[in-house]
């Protein structure tokens, strides 16, 4: 299991990609609101222009990031607070791995929920994030430590289940 | 949140002028939708051609805007793109919806009932 980045940075900046070395990396750290959620994956898809990226998969890494930070907003940090949300995606061999730290509140019974389908009747408004997320991503991790919450999560072109 | 709306005895197409249907969003795009619609003819189509991205919570908006229709209305949807069709892919709402390829293709269709095939 990849350990959990640290440190949590004290307040929100934008940053540049991180090492000089190593695979490329793109970093973006905003406030658990829906407007800097709609920014920080503006800003992170102008990054990942630079990563060489298909446009297919960058597609993809935009809809899981994008219902990953609203769990984040709606739900670790909840409406009535804010914190700060790190994301970190970097490109090797045409795959992505992504990670997402926050502050907020641990996941209901230290887990990932199962995305499974909500019931089709009366047509749901609802309950679809993790059914997107699950069917996108692969080898999902979610860990607690020290008071924060890290998800991980890897894209691969080609395996897309919608496709099949 | 923008929409543009033409309207014959028959048809409302209401087109959304937003690139992002996202958590953002969502709230005031049901409120203008429904606003939109209200009191408007039977089939109300919104053509999400102008839509680059439309997360979970757009798509809920997107359902809640259909169910707080008038009884005797039927929201379709047109012009659904890369992201925003994978959206509605994924989650199976696309056999919810009558979709059309575009805002035209859902004038020139006949007022049927029964959603269309998707070929996957």
């Amino acid at each position: 299991m990849r350990p959990c980045p640290r440190p949590m940075p004290t307040e929100a900046t934008p940053r540049a990609p991180a090492a000089p070395t190593g695979p490329p990396r793109v970093r973006v750290i905003f406030q658990s609101d829906p407007m800097a959620v709609r920014a920080g994956l503006l800003s992170l898809r102008q990054g990942i222009g630079r990563l060489g990226i298909d446009g297919d998969l960058e597609g993809a890494l935009e809809l899981v990031l994008a219902e990953v930070l609203n769990n984040v907003v709606e739900h670790a940090y909840g409406a009535a607070a804010r914190g700060l949300v790190d994301v970190r995606v970097g490109a090797v061999r045409g795959q992505i791995d992504c990670t997402v730290v926050d502050a907020g509140r641990p996941m209901p019974g230290g887990a990932m929920p199962p995305g499974t389908p909500p019931a089709p009747f009366p047509e749901p408004e609802g309950g679809f994030g993790w059914m997107i997320i699950r069917q996108l991503a692969q080898d999902l991790s979610y860990r607690r430590e020290d008071g924060r919450n890290c998800l991980s999560f890897r894209l691969a072109g080609g395996l897309d289940a919608s496709a099949a | 949140m923008e929409l543009e709306t033409r309207a014959t005895s028959e048809v409302l197409i209401v087109s959304v002028g937003e690139a992002r249907l996202d958590a953002a969003a969502a709230v005031r795009f049901k409120d203008a939708l429904r606003e939109a619609a209200e009191g408007g003819p039977p089939r109300v189509i919104l053509d999400l051609s102008g839509v680059e991205f439309l997360d979970s919570s757009g798509l809920g908006a997107v359902v809640g805007a259909m169910k707080q229709l008038q009884p005797e209305q039927r929201l379709e949807l047109a012009g659904l793109r890369g992201t925003v069709a994978k959206v509605f892919r994924l989650t199976r709402m696309d056999r919810v919806f009558r979709i059309h390829h575009t805002a035209d293709d859902a004038l020139a269709a006949e007022d049927a009932a029964v959603p269309q095939a998707h070929a996957h």
